[in-house]
């Protein structure tokens, strides 16, 4: 595996809501199988640059993008699917959104989407896609009883790793989180943290948080964000400990945010 | 020229806030139990008057005055026809509206369009529909009095209201379930009916059941569509445009302007406990349906 080279590549990258910039002249790498944490105060433009990465900022009119991000090394703002963008990188978002489904249908959605479940077999590869999705998820054991009830009546933070399963069962391969836990119990939480780690095997992670704990505990690489701006990106070890900017070193140590 | 005016204190100001506010509670309490005492009044003075006619001989009879049975009939047999093209269009409309409009000229036109209709009086639309579907302008093939003219014309009256809750049904849905579609890679055709719409299911609904009401107790854009004859050749019969057919609602109207006979004044009163039962039946249905929706989005 060709592991130095980056899964995705931004550079210069600006945006505008209307008149508005949110993000300015963002450059720096994403790298395979790591975990990066994105920092910053409220309204600093960090989830607007994870909605970048699968441009669901798309589905917002007044949005302007100039710049280039390179995911394998394709240009994504310019030159392709966006669907097939979308199954490769998927994302969690900050409050658990199941469908008003049962608990199968909502893992089930995205493979029935992309005909993930294929051939003679369909209902039984679909099956097993389910509960493979459910199980990395590591939500499987608890939920195994009933599989075609209500998501809704898990408890936030099975609702949440349900998301990540219903992620996981359209075969992606960067996981993109805006703030997965931040509407969870401690406890959830650091189920959630333990699934990270697991899953970084198989994915590339961006995680948006507003939780400076949580960036040190899971991520290999942590940018900081103000107003827009990427002041500072390096290892998660230099960045906490070794900051090179003094507005990050203010933030980490809590000064203001 | 003494009378200087006390400032009050905060407490005393508060005071006079609590007494008003205890007023305004009487007058809420007043006019809602008037509204309360309206249809309770009539509801208890239709049972009361007609309950005693009513009879297993009264549902299963066909004659005028004596029986509902073709009216039965023709009722759901209307409501259903007249459901299924409003439905269908209510629906496509109110899609349009929630998931692709963009706010503008092209939405205030059809939102000024829906309200006229709204507003338009149902005998009107009556008129409309007999020209449109009875006579077709005097011109070619044409329909007689029958329950498709009259199906279709009640469709045409209450698509604002159908349109209206279902527009409503599609707002509930949250955000959040449309971007976790797209998200995971679907198309704007695929969110709307493999996320949206089914997650609005109660809300349809609620909204059919609500309209569903109205189709029930509409007589005056019947009278000249449907017409007010039950129909002739048997009762329990399905030919859509040359047999015309009487509703119950529309059956009270005509039990009276033909022949008010006592017969058919003991009639007139059973058939209209049915038709109460029937709306209050299916408004209800709508508020179980209402619950079951906002359970839905909460997680119960």
């Amino acid at each position: 595996m060709a592991t130095d080279t980056p899964k995705f590549t931004v550079k210069d990258l600006d945006l505008w809501y209307g008149e508005v910039q949110a993000l300015k002249k963002i450059t720096f790498d994403i790298q395979q199988n790591t975990i990066t944490a994105l920092i910053g105060p409220s309204g600093c433009g960090k989830s607007t640059f994870l909605r970048q990465l699968n441009r669901m900022n798309d589905l917002i009119e007044s949005v302007k993008v100039q710049g280039s991000v390179l995911y394998d090394g394709q240009d994504i703002l310019n030159d392709c699917d966006v669907i097939e963008l979308r199954q490769k990188v998927g994302m969690v978002f900050q409050k658990p959104n199941p469908f008003p489904m049962s608990i199968y249908d909502n893992v089930a959605y995205g493979p029935r989407l992309h005909g993930l479940a294929a051939g003679k077999k369909r209902h039984h590869a679909l099956d097993e896609i389910v509960e493979r999705s459910l199980v990395h998820a590591a939500l499987f054991d608890e939920v195994k009883d009933r599989l075609h009830k209500s998501a809704l009546g898990l408890s936030g933070g099975q609702q949440q790793r349900l998301c990540i399963a219903r992620v996981l069962a359209v075969e992606p391969d960067v996981l993109l989180m805006d703030e997965p836990t931040s509407a969870l119990d401690p406890i959830s939480t650091a189920k959630i943290e333990s699934l990270l780690d697991d899953l970084k095997k198989q994915y590339t992670i961006v995680i948006v948080t507003h939780n400076m704990q949580q960036a040190g505990r899971v991520s290999d690489a942590t940018g900081f964000f103000l107003t827009g701006e990427m002041v500072e990106f390096g290892k998660t070890d230099d960045i906490f400990f070794n900051p090179k900017d003094s507005r990050t070193e203010s933030y980490i140590s809590g000064r203001f945010g | 020229m003494n009378s200087k005016k006390v400032p009050k204190t905060a407490h005393q100001r508060h005071q006079k806030e609590l007494k008003r506010d205890q007023h305004h509670a009487i007058i809420h309490w007043v006019v809602t139990g008037f509204v309360l005492l309206v249809l309770l009044y009539i509801i208890g003075y239709t049972f009361t008057a007609g309950f005693k006619n009513l009879s297993l001989q009264f549902f299963i009879s066909s004659d005028f005055d004596r029986g509902i049975a073709p009216q039965l009939f023709n009722t759901f047999y209307i409501l259903i026809l007249s459901m299924i093209p409003m439905l269908l269009i209510g629906i496509s409309a109110a899609v349009y509206i929630v998931e692709y409009a963009k706010q503008g000229t092209m939405l205030k036109i059809l939102r000024f369009a829906t309200e006229t209709l709204s507003s338009v009086p149902s005998i009107i639309i009556g008129l409309l529909g007999f020209l449109l579907f009875v006579t077709n302008f005097g011109e070619g093939p044409r329909w007689e009095f029958c329950r498709l003219a009259g199906a279709l014309t009640l469709a045409i009256l209450n698509l604002p209201w159908m349109m209206r809750t279902a527009e409503d049904a599609l707002r509930a849905v949250p955000n959040s379930l449309r971007e976790a579609s797209y998200a995971l890679g679907a198309t704007k055709l695929q969110t709307i009916f493999r996320a949206v719409l089914p997650a609005s299911i109660p809300g349809l609904m609620t909204g059919a059941l609500i309209v569903s009401g109205r189709v029930i107790g509409e007589t005056a854009a019947l009278i000249y569509t449907s017409g007010v004859a039950g129909s002739s050749n048997g009762w329990f019969n399905f030919n859509l445009i040359h047999v015309p057919g009487d509703t119950l609602a529309v059956h009270i109207y005509t039990l009276f302007a033909d022949n008010p006979t006592p017969a058919a004044q003991q009639g007139q009163t059973a058939t209209a406990v049915v038709l109460i039962a029937l709306v209050l039946g299916v408004n209800l249905l709508g508020r179980f349906f209402e619950r079951r929706l906002t359970k839905r989005f909460s997680g119960e």
